[in-house]
């Protein structure tokens, strides 16, 4: 039977309040936070610096730009504490979603204006000649729909979070009916 | 397999801030051609023995709009450098939908739309295939009186520093 999103964010809760309720997890929840907000704020406005990441990057910073880079980096923050809860009490930890969520957020902004793509395309146009137009156009795309792109990686993220804050309640019951 | 995919993706990762320069041209090539804004068709021979700036661009990427602000900043610096900036979209705007030349210097870099030391248009084919043929959004030349390339570079608004030194020269 499907789960409601009621009861799936009951769920979430019910997993963030297990993890969080131990002080090692909480802490680990705020510094992965206190590294990865100033990571995301130089790796996200990198396409205005044609793929340059640095702090030289937060002087493009826009609204948009902060909120993404806080919902990710918050999502990250209780995502990893609640993953390492669970492969520690046994369960098995789903990287795709969170790890999948991290590439689009930082590739995002390195595919357009740097010469990722160009170098990419250029090694598959030496095989396919016709490839080489591809560059520029795919290059476009991206830059106009970045918006887009940064909602799939925190869309990402999230299911990675509920993911794993599902497998961190399923090791929680096994412990308590082991008992 | 998922470590192999993710330790490529990271070397891909690492790969896009250098511009590998090895099919660019080292030296102003005279024929190259391209169209103002008013419609007539040049050739970069015409700016020979001057100190020159060559920047292409594409309307929709973010790097070219940042820079243009940041090359607007600095136009008093460059005119009383000497040097003449040719800005021009890349051939047929990389494939991709987006303002026209105009429009995008009118909206981020205004001044420059009547800078006596900047000519802007759109890069003809053969101009593409010799000063792009790596298909970049965002790319500048720095060229010496004698012709020779000083330096290559993308987005100036995070390397004025190299435009800077090139006018010292």
């Amino acid at each position: 039977m499907r789960e409601s999103l009621a009861g799936k964010l009951e769920s979430l809760l019910a997993a963030l309040g297990l993890v969080f309720g131990e002080k090692a997890y909480a802490m680990a929840g705020i510094a992965t936070f206190a590294l990865a907000l100033p990571a995301y704020l130089m790796v996200l406005p990198s396409s205005f610096t044609g793929g340059r990441i640095g702090p030289a990057a937060m002087h493009y910073l826009t609204p948009r730009l902060w909120l993404f880079a806080v919902l990710m980096a918050g999502l990250l923050a209780l995502m990893l504490p609640v993953a390492a809860f669970a492969l520690r009490h046994g369960g098995r930890v789903k990287t795709v979603y969170g790890a999948g969520g991290l590439l689009v957020a930082i590739g995002t902004p390195l595919l357009c204006c740097s010469p990722l793509i160009p170098i990419v395309v250029g090694a598959i146009a030496a095989v396919i000649p016709a490839a080489g137009r591809i560059g520029l156009p795919i290059q476009g795309f991206v830059a106009t729909h970045e918006t887009l792109f940064f909602s799939v990686a925190t869309a990402l993220l999230a299911l990675g979070l509920y993911g794993n804050a599902r497998r961190a309640l399923g090791c929680s019951c096994e412990v308590s009916t082991s008992e | 397999m998922k470590r192999r995919f993710f330790g490529l993706a990271l070397l891909a990762l690492g790969l896009t801030v250098a511009l590998p320069a090895a099919a660019l041209p080292k030296s102003l090539v005279p024929e190259a051609s391209f169209t103002t804004l008013q419609g007539k068709t040049q050739t970069l021979g015409a700016y020979r023995h001057r100190k020159l700036m060559v920047w292409e661009v594409a309307s929709w990427c973010g790097s070219c709009a940042a820079g243009l602000r940041v090359m607007q900043q600095h136009a008093a610096e460059l005119k009383k450098a000497g040097v003449t900036v040719i800005l021009l979209q890349v051939y047929k705007n990389g494939g991709y939908p987006g303002a026209s030349m105009h429009d995008l210097v009118k909206r981020f870099a205004p001044k420059l739309l009547s800078a006596s030391n900047w000519v802007i248009g759109i890069a003809n084919a053969d101009f593409a295939k010799i000063y792009n043929p790596g298909h970049y959004a965002d790319i500048y030349y720095l060229i010496n009186p004698d012709g020779k390339v000083a330096a290559i570079q993308s987005a100036p608004g995070s390397t004025y520093p190299t435009i800077r030194r090139f006018i010292g020269q």
